[in-house]
């Protein structure tokens, strides 16, 4: 039916030759079929509004996040199909697409539901919609691209750590700690005699006055940690054989460790030299520690969206090392998460401590020489992790 | 749910018929492919009665209709009991010799049972009295007719999706023989251009039909029978009802390609696809009907026609406008003038404004309007059909004719091209602009246009009290109380208050009220609003008061400045 123009011209022919009133009232209703036709589906199709509605636009790794694909069609024409077609991400739906066909009536409302599923961490744009549609007869087909920028970010996993114990050089805080050294006069234990030598501050007057013999208060042992975490996603720091999956698992360790200390309400920070595919500017990602749970949740949506990059121009992490630690308070803990070694990785934490930092380093590439880099780092008194697998994170459990 | 899920089985075919429509496949297609050849038999019968006026073939009409919607029916009935020649064979023969009978008894049933019985008795000597001329023309007609039925019919069950084509998934036992056996699909692009040429060769044969009928082919006989007149019904539903089968055919094919895919399609869709064909036929012959088919005057008369009458509307709004302009102009030269008193009296004689319909004067216009008007419509779309033609014949070969984009006529056409987007850009500028104001207008959340004019009653409660106050801010300050950037609500309230010591509650009320509207989230309702009001009605009048009092004031200190420097 597409070529209804030879056919629409012979008729007409025939009909002003023979002036036959019919045969002009044929030769209307095809000229008036493959003109309407046209011109409806094209401003039928170019009038539709689409609307794409997610439950949320967060999810956490493994989750199903329901999505409503809501299509209005506001004029007065009806559409007598339309085929939509959504694409996807690999990582959040197979197959990679949905589709579904169906028509509108003037004023109508079709909705196409479908369900996400978060496999994997990553920030995620959804479509692009495409919509095709076309008339009863053949004579014309259209599509149209709906522009809908919609997001969903998938958060990394989470691996409980209640074991977790970073150095810390903060006496008051709110972690109870083993050193005695460190006692938080704001965390009073209970009271005891008064012993030649203790200090006079540290008479408890009410209860001295109530049994009628100095009492002195007993602290409890705190120390406050501001931990933070350097998170190395330059691949070519890591060996050929886990560029692809000892990234991953640096980011899991990261979002574990920065979840547990915000659970503790410490002060998280994080800095890594990833892409961050929304960042304006390049460089380094830094995020200043806070405490929060709002913190927690950017973390996790950095952690979310960061890709690990192979690009010539990427942040050494001895760099990255030396850069984000500049505005950091004296006494912070570095959490440093990398591949392998890296023969100027010892001397920069040797640098760092000098600065007033504490450090603990995980490594995270099975092909990394563990222990030599163990010896090493903790004749610097740097505690050193090997996570190689998620069962590796056992050792915080 | 997928798509699988939402196709159900059609119990007579044994294939699938997506959304549900099933009642599309066993009697839409079925009753509307019976129709569009019924309308071929109308044609027929009524030529051949225009040449043989004794032969009576009105019966032959429903008949053609049964015929062909029992052959349709039957087609589909074999084709679900499988591919066996000799039952294919033997069904259809006996399908035949029940037509035949049923057809010569029909022609009886005029003639009487009587005329049946003697005719019986004679058939045994003389075989002429059976095959008589009616008989035989029917039968061939009928027989044709009921071949093209099945014809349509069995290309018709080529477009429908059969379930040895569904790719299955990788895990089925027959997945690599669907996905790598040769053949195993159908061009069904072709199976729609048989229908398509079926369609158009029996418009063609309807056309050659009608045609012959309303000409004299009888004046060769003896008589000459009353030639039709007016519309040719048939002929309109035939190429109606063909359309709608044709947007059947398109419809199987897409419903294929989808159902290939395993794309999920709507329940709905095959029931509105059929109602919407129908519905979109009707409407254009609708249109079709309304225009016009002949014209009284020819195409240079119907364009100096259209000049004239363009000439005469520019001319009827211009002289309006002049007129217009001239009234207002007299209107002011009499008011200046009327202080020098007789220049009142002198009024010039009213005007003679043009009328915008035509008069009786020459050519084509001593025609009735409403035929001129249906001639200049018919070389329009004369015209416009011409145009579009060779719009695309110009566009589908554009790379065929190099020298074209560079001479003469590619730079009229590119001056032409620009001079189209020039004007679409320009609607659209303005259908834009048109659409945001109207849409300012409704929505009463935007910030109001300074220039013009408010509806208080379009107002809510909160956006009312913010207008009393900023009006009391632009009152206040014509007369000299000007709100300081720095100054809070209160401070300014405070200020205006030790100023205007009459307006001190008045201005607590109203500050009070302001604050509340512009911060607070709680729901302020209509009777809050009455009572700010009040409250800003006396303000304004204090306010105006004053102002008059202070240009009188200035007006007065001008004249005393005026006097002593005089």
């Amino acid at each position: 039916m597409a070529n209804l123009l030879p056919f629409i011209i012979a008729l007409f022919a025939l009909a002003a030759f023979l002036r036959l009133d019919f045969l002009l009232y044929i030769l209307y209703v095809f000229f008036g079929l493959y003109l309407l036709s046209r011109w409806w589906v094209r401003r039928a199709i170019g009038q539709l509004r689409f609307q794409r509605v997610l439950s949320a636009e967060r999810a956490f790794l493994g989750e199903r996040v329901p999505v409503e694909l809501k299509v209005w069609n506001p004029g007065f024409l009806p559409l007598p199909w339309i085929h939509l077609r959504e694409n996807l991400p690999i990582d959040l739906h197979v197959p990679t697409s949905v589709h579904r066909v169906f028509s509108l009536l003037p004023r109508e409302r079709e909705t196409m539901r479908y369900e996400l599923h978060g496999w994997r961490r990553g920030y995620y744009t959804l479509g692009p919609l495409s919509c095709r549609g076309g008339d009863l007869f053949g004579v014309v087909e259209v599509t149209r691209q709906g522009k809908m920028d919609d997001h969903l970010i998938v958060y990394p996993k989470i691996v409980p750590l209640p074991s977790l114990q970073l150095p810390s050089l903060f006496p008051f805080g709110t972690l109870p700690s083993q050193q005695r050294l460190f006692e938080d006069p704001t965390r009073v234990m209970g009271v005891r005699d008064y012993q030649p030598g203790d200090s006079p501050r540290r008479i408890d007057w009410k209860t001295s006055a109530t049994l009628g013999q100095l009492q002195v208060r007993r602290y409890q042992p705190a120390i406050s940690i501001e931990a933070f975490i350097m998170l190395n996603l330059n691949t070519n720091e890591y060996s050929q054989r886990g560029r692809f999956v000892a990234p991953e698992l640096a980011i899991t360790v990261t979002a574990s460790v920065a979840s547990q200390l915000i659970e503790q309400r410490q002060a998280v920070g994080l800095a890594t030299n990833g892409v961050d595919p929304l960042a304006v500017s390049s460089g380094h990602l830094t995020l200043r520690p806070h405490k929060g749970r709002g913190h927690l949740m950017s973390c996790l949506e950095l952690l979310a969206r960061i890709k690990a990059t192979d690009a010539a121009e990427a942040l050494p992490f001895t760099a990255l090392l030396q850069q984000a630690t500049l505005g950091l308070s004296w006494g912070s803990t570095l959490v440093v998460v990398t591949g392998k070694e890296d023969e100027a990785l010892i001397p920069t934490l040797v640098h760092l401590q000098r600065q007033g930092f504490l450090a603990m380093l995980v490594l995270v590439d099975r092909d990394a020489q563990f222990d030599r880099t163990k010896a090493q780092a903790e004749q610097i008194g740097v505690p050193t992790y090997r996570i190689v697998d998620e069962r590796d994170l056992d050792v915080w459990k | 749910m997928s798509g699988n899920d939402r196709l159900t089985q059609n119990p007579e075919t044994g294939l699938t018929a997506v959304g549900g429509a099933t009642w599309v496949e066993n009697w839409f297609r079925p009753t509307v492919t019976a129709a569009m050849l019924t309308c071929l038999v109308v044609a027929f019968v009524g030529l051949v009665s225009r040449i043989m006026p004794s032969w009576h073939g009105a019966h032959y009409v429903a008949f053609a209709f049964l015929v062909s919607w029992a052959g349709i029916q039957a087609e589909r009935l074999l084709r679900r009991r499988g591919p066996d020649y000799l039952d294919r064979f033997r069904y259809r023969a006996v399908e035949v010799v029940v037509i035949l009978v049923l057809l010569k008894l029909m022609g009886y049933v005029t003639l009487g049972w009587d005329t049946l019985w003697a005719d019986i008795r004679r058939w045994g000597t003389d075989a002429t009295i059976f095959l008589d001329e009616g008989f035989v023309m029917g039968g061939v007609s009928i027989l044709c007719l009921w071949a093209a039925a099945i014809a349509i019919t069995k290309n018709l069950y080529l477009l429908e999706v059969h379930p040895s084509e569904i790719p299955s998934g990788p895990g089925s036992p027959n997945y690599s023989r669907l996905t790598f056996a040769p053949g195993q699909r159908i061009d069904r692009q072709a199976v729609l251009h048989d229908i398509a040429r079926l369609y158009f060769w029996g418009g063609a044969a309807l056309l050659v039909f009608t045609g012959l009928a309303r000409f004299d082919i009888p004046i060769l006989y003896r008589y000459t029978p009353p030639p039709l007149s007016g519309l040719v019904f048939n002929v309109m539903i035939y190429f109606a009802l063909g359309l709608a089968l044709i947007s059947q055919a398109h419809f199987s094919i897409l419903q294929v390609s989808w159902r290939i895919r395993h794309i999920d399609v709507s329940p709905r869709l095959g029931t509105r696809w059929a109602w919407l064909a129908l519905s979109f036929v009707a409407l254009i012959m609708a249109l079709a009907l309304i225009l016009p088919t002949g014209y009284s005057v020819g195409l240079p008369q119907a364009i100096a026609f259209m000049t004239m009458a363009m000439m005469r509307v520019i001319s009827f709004v211009g002289t309006w406008l002049f007129y217009l302009i001239a009234l207002l102009l007299g209107a002011l030269v009499n008011a200046l003038g009327s202080r020098e008193g007789p220049m009142a009296s002198r009024r010039p004689p009213p005007a003679q404004l043009p009328s915008l319909l035509p008069g009786n004067q020459g050519g084509a216009s001593t025609l009735p309007l409403l035929e001129l008007f249906k001639s200049v419509l018919f070389w329009g779309i004369f015209l416009a059909i011409v145009g579009y033609s060779v719009y695309h014949f110009l566009r589908e070969r554009r790379g065929l004719l190099p020298g074209l984009e560079s001479g003469l006529l590619g730079r009229l056409i590119a001056w032409l091209h620009t001079l189209w987007q020039g004007t679409q850009s320009w609607s659209t500028r303005a259908r834009k602009a048109i659409s945001s104001r109207l849409s300012r207008r409704s929505d009463p959340g935007k910030p109001v246009d300074r220039w013009r004019l408010i509806r208080l009653s379009q107002l809510s409660p909160r956006q009312q009290v913010r207008y009393f106050y900023l009006s009391l801010l632009r009152r206040a300050a014509r007369i000299g109380h000007i709100r300081e950037p720095q100054q809070t609500p209160y401070e300014y309230g405070q200020a205006l208050a030790e100023c205007l010591p009459e307006l001190a509650s008045e201005m607590t009320t109203l500050t009070q009220a302001f604050v509340e509207a512009r911060y607070s989230q709680r729901i302020q309702d209509e009777q809050e609003a009455d009572a700010v009001k009040k409250v800003w009605r006396r303000v304004r009048a204090t306010l105006t008061r004053k102002k008059h009092t202070a240009q009188g004031e200035t007006t007065a200190q001008l004249r005393r400045d005026g006097r002593a420097g005089a």
